[in-house]
């Protein structure tokens, strides 16, 4: 068997391969601050009986998931089935990524209602305009979306893959 | 009015209902306050061991005038607000805001009356049947609490009571969490557990 023959076989590791990938579940503080940096997430829910996986844009503000989305006739059936699992990620590569999964509940939040509800949606608007200034103007990029909702968190958890030394979460020692 | 020490005094009420007036017991750690409720996604519960409780008598009237309904006795139960404990920080602080801590830091009981319970199921049995006030973040409601318990051979004493109560009776607006996805339910659940021991016997003293 020649050299070359040997080296289709057998070739030497990639320098991207080089360390072998690790993946172990994120601490709380990571967890944490992956869902800070997200503004895309995903949020799965039942509706009508269906699983629906929808991307959703949000502000994690207050220990919450504050988002706004389209009126639809999926998201009524939050008023009677609030549970919800939310997921955001971060990829730099196939084995360079954070995976944060969230269980909560959802509340589709009003401007209309007592006093302390319409407080609740005007503190979720300023939340929302920290992303997207214009939101809920006349300027709004997206006025579709006028379903302002808030996620409470009751279990979150979180993976990661790494190639590289270290905890191997942007802005982490 | 003479005060007996804090923590000393109290209880005297379950003594006598046993017949033993002027015996008092002291509140041991054990002995807990503790708030059950539950909101639209579980229940949850704060509990304090941190309570002081005053008994005052008048001087001027016997100890063996110490009856039922008598109104020369008052028991007062007071807890510090901050010292609940809900098991979570956020939840805490959440607790503390709803109650108002920072302005009115103590939630205090009052006993006004009582009625012993004749009918017992054993001569261990202790089961008390008490009327009192109530002041929760500013606001007094009367409110009655059965307390059940069993005394032992040393004269200590096992007891257990509880009182249902509404939220916006004290003018407690349920509380909320991340923007009123969790919502508090209006009603919930004072319980009382009392481990004591006995002091001193009083009779005679004033």
């Amino acid at each position: 068997m020649s050299a070359n023959s040997r080296n289709r076989h057998n070739p030497p590791a990639s320098p991207a391969l080089a360390r072998m990938p690790r993946m172990c579940e994120l601490n709380a503080r990571d967890r944490l601050l992956v869902l800070s940096r997200g503004h895309v997430g995903r949020l799965a829910f039942i509706s009508h009986g269906r699983i629906e996986l929808l991307p959703v844009h949000y502000v994690f503000v207050e220990g919450a998931i504050v988002g706004r989305t389209s009126l639809g006739t999926k998201y009524m059936g939050w008023l009677v089935r609030d549970e919800i699992v939310f997921e955001v990620d971060e990829s730099d590569g196939l084995f360079d990524w954070r995976s944060v999964v969230v269980r909560g509940m959802v509340r589709i939040l009003r401007p209309r209602g007592p006093e302390p509800e319409r407080a609740e949606y005007r503190r979720a608007v300023a939340a929302i305009r920290t992303l997207i200034p214009d939101a809920f103007t006349e300027r709004d990029p997206t006025p579709s979306r006028g379903v302002v909702f808030a996620i409470a968190p009751l279990a979150i958890t979180g993976r990661m893959a790494s190639t590289h030394d270290g905890p191997g979460v942007r802005g982490t020692a | 009015m003479t005060r007996i020490a804090p923590l000393m005094a109290s209880l005297v009420l379950l003594s006598a209902a046993s017949m033993e007036a002027q015996t008092a017991l002291t509140v041991q750690p054990e002995s807990r306050v503790i708030l059950h409720g539950r909101s639209n996604v579980n229940s949850w519960s704060c509990a304090t061991s941190t309570f002081q409780t005053r008994f005052d008598v008048d001087s001027g009237a016997r100890v063996e005038g110490l009856e039922p309904r008598s109104k020369f006795v008052r028991l007062t139960v007071t807890l510090p607000v901050r010292s609940l404990d809900c098991g979570k920080r956020r939840m805490n602080e959440d607790m503390f805001r709803a109650l108002k801590a920072d302005s009115f830091p103590e939630i205090r009981y009052v006993l006004t009356s009582y009625e012993a319970d004749e009918q017992l199921p054993t001569a261990d049995s202790v089961s008390v049947n008490s009327v009192g006030e109530l002041t929760v973040a500013g606001r007094t409601r009367r409110v009655e609490i059965q307390v059940n318990g069993t005394r032992n051979d040393a004269g200590g004493l096992r007891g257990n009571g509880g009182v249902k109560l509404l939220m916006t009776d004290f003018g407690i607006k349920p509380p909320t969490a991340f923007f009123g996805a969790i919502r508090t339910k209006n009603s919930l659940e004072v319980g009382v557990v009392i481990r004591a021991t006995t002091a001193y016997v009083a009779r005679g003293s004033p």
